[in-house]
């Protein structure tokens, strides 16, 4: 049987692109924007709303789920401008780049210890014993919450991300609604013993027994957003490299800036493929009229491929030095960024120089279904 | 029906990339992307000459539900 979508959804994308950069998709009832300046446009322009009530109008399963609802409501990922910059702003300072700079030797230890905990090993598992207990250490440092907690949350981010990806599936709606039913037991636990130098300390309130919503489901957002994001950005970007043994090489070898490397594992396979958004007003992008109340799926992979404008678009060059949309555009632009940076830069020149021998068992390559972001389930490689 | 049932079933399968699809097999729970429907309609029109409404997907993405649903082009 061909590739599935799941394990390369480029040549899908490439299609889409080349027919056009702003398309309407029939089935969907959405606008697919696929070119590199439309996504500019479409991300930047103060028509485009991220608010989840109005994206998803008619057909949310959420609604029979108040607590669902409620937490997705709370999420400042999917408010407008006023309320997603009051409540962005209570936590950006955490995420800045120079405070998540400053925990470098963090991040460090945290790829040193599960460097240490593996090397004693043939075999291992990227997915599993690497990428996602590095995402959750770091992930655990920059919110200033316990690491066991951070990875019982991450647990349940599969579920709510399959609503995400599918928000008219009413089974997929009842389970993610028990996600945030434990989620919630989980975070409302932590309230009283949460350390005052936390991320989230201040969005507690008066009574760290009863936190307030807005502590909740902020936490819940920034695990979502956090955790399996940067898991997946490590564990992909080191299989590609791993698929390419020159490449790895060079990496391991300390000869390719681990800034380039990421920048361009960022462009070459973006962990976050695509954004919904709703237009509050008509807007024009290249030509065609997007009317109010029409959505848009903004896909950020495909943007970043860009065929139209390169010829070696599906080739990983760390020299290639090309600006991409991985992290978003305009006032959404991912808030994790630095931490993202930080830790892929970290996990990946640490693996390379541990392992550099290191072969992947390509039968066991993996890929998660229906989770709207890239989620390698497993990849088992040989350390030596 | 079952001339729509199987041609239905292939899509699907050429599709997503798999090949243990039966008449229950939700179009997207067994693998199938949202963008990748109008791959399969475009797919069920060329191979097979059928015709069926995008928003059946949203009703009922079952191989079984879509095959009903499908009408031959001619009689459109």
């Amino acid at each position: 049987m061909g590739i599935s979508f799941w394990e390369d959804p480029y040549p899908v994308y490439k299609n889409f692109q080349k027919r056009s950069g702003v398309f309407w998709d029939d089935m969907l009832e959405v606008w697919v924007i696929t070119g590199r300046d439309a996504v500019h446009t479409v991300l930047r322009s103060p028509e485009v709303s991220s608010d989840w009530l109005r994206l998803n109008a008619g057909e949310s399963a959420a609604r029979d789920f108040p607590a669902l609802e409620r937490m997705l409501r709370g999420w400042f990922m999917l408010m407008d401008p006023p309320g997603h910059t009051r409540l962005r702003r209570t936590v950006q300072s955490f995420f800045a780049r120079t405070r998540v700079e400053s925990l470098a030797g963090e991040f460090q230890d945290v790829v040193a210890a599960q460097l240490e905990r593996i090397r004693p090993l043939d075999a291992v598992d990227l997915a599993e014993d690497f990428s996602a207990p590095v995402a959750g250490g770091v992930l655990a440092r920059v919110l200033g919450v316990p690491v066991d907690v951070v990875s019982a949350a991450a647990a349940h981010m599969g579920t709510i991300a399959g609503f995400l990806a599918l928000p008219h599936k009413k089974e997929f709606a009842a389970q993610a609604a028990d996600a945030v039913g434990r989620l919630d037991g989980l975070y409302r636990a932590l309230a009283p013993e949460l350390s005052p130098d936390s991320a989230l300390f201040p969005l507690v309130g008066d009574d760290p027994a009863a936190p307030d919503d807005s502590f909740l489901h902020t936490a819940h957002l920034l695990s979502f957003a956090g955790q399996e994001t940067t898991a997946g950005l490590i564990a992909t970007g080191l299989l590609h490299l791993l698929r390419e043994p020159a490449l790895y090489k060079e990496v391991s070898a300390g000869q390719a800036a681990p800034e380039a490397v990421v920048e361009e594992l960022l462009r070459f396979d973006t962990p976050v493929p695509q954004v919904p958004r709703v237009a509050l007003a008509d807007l024009t992008v290249e030509g065609h009229t997007i009317r109010a109340g029409d959505r848009m799926l903004v896909l950020l992979a495909a943007a970043n491929r860009d065929w139209r404008n390169s010829a070696d678009a599906d080739v990983l060059d760390f020299a290639r030095n090309q600006r991409h949309v991985a992290f978003g555009v305009g006032v959404h632009y991912c808030l994790g960024a630095p931490t993202a940076r930080g830790a892929a830069r970290t996990a990946i020149s640490e693996w390379t120089a541990a392992f550099p021998a290191a072969r992947l068992a390509p039968e066991t390559v993996r890929w998660a279904v229906g989770t709207g972001y890239r989620k390698l389930e497993s990849a088992v490689v040989r350390l030596a | 029906m079952d001339n729509s049932l199987d041609a239905v079933i292939e899509t699907y399968a050429k599709v997503v990339g798999t090949s243990e699809i039966r008449a229950e097999s939700d179009f997207f729970e067994i693998g199938g992307h949202s963008l990748l429907v109008m791959e399969v309609i475009a797919l069920l029109r060329s191979e097979y000459g059928m015709t069926v409404p995008a928003r059946q997907f949203l009703t009922d993405a079952r191989a079984e539900a879509v095959a009903a649903a499908c009408v031959t082009v001619e009689s459109e």
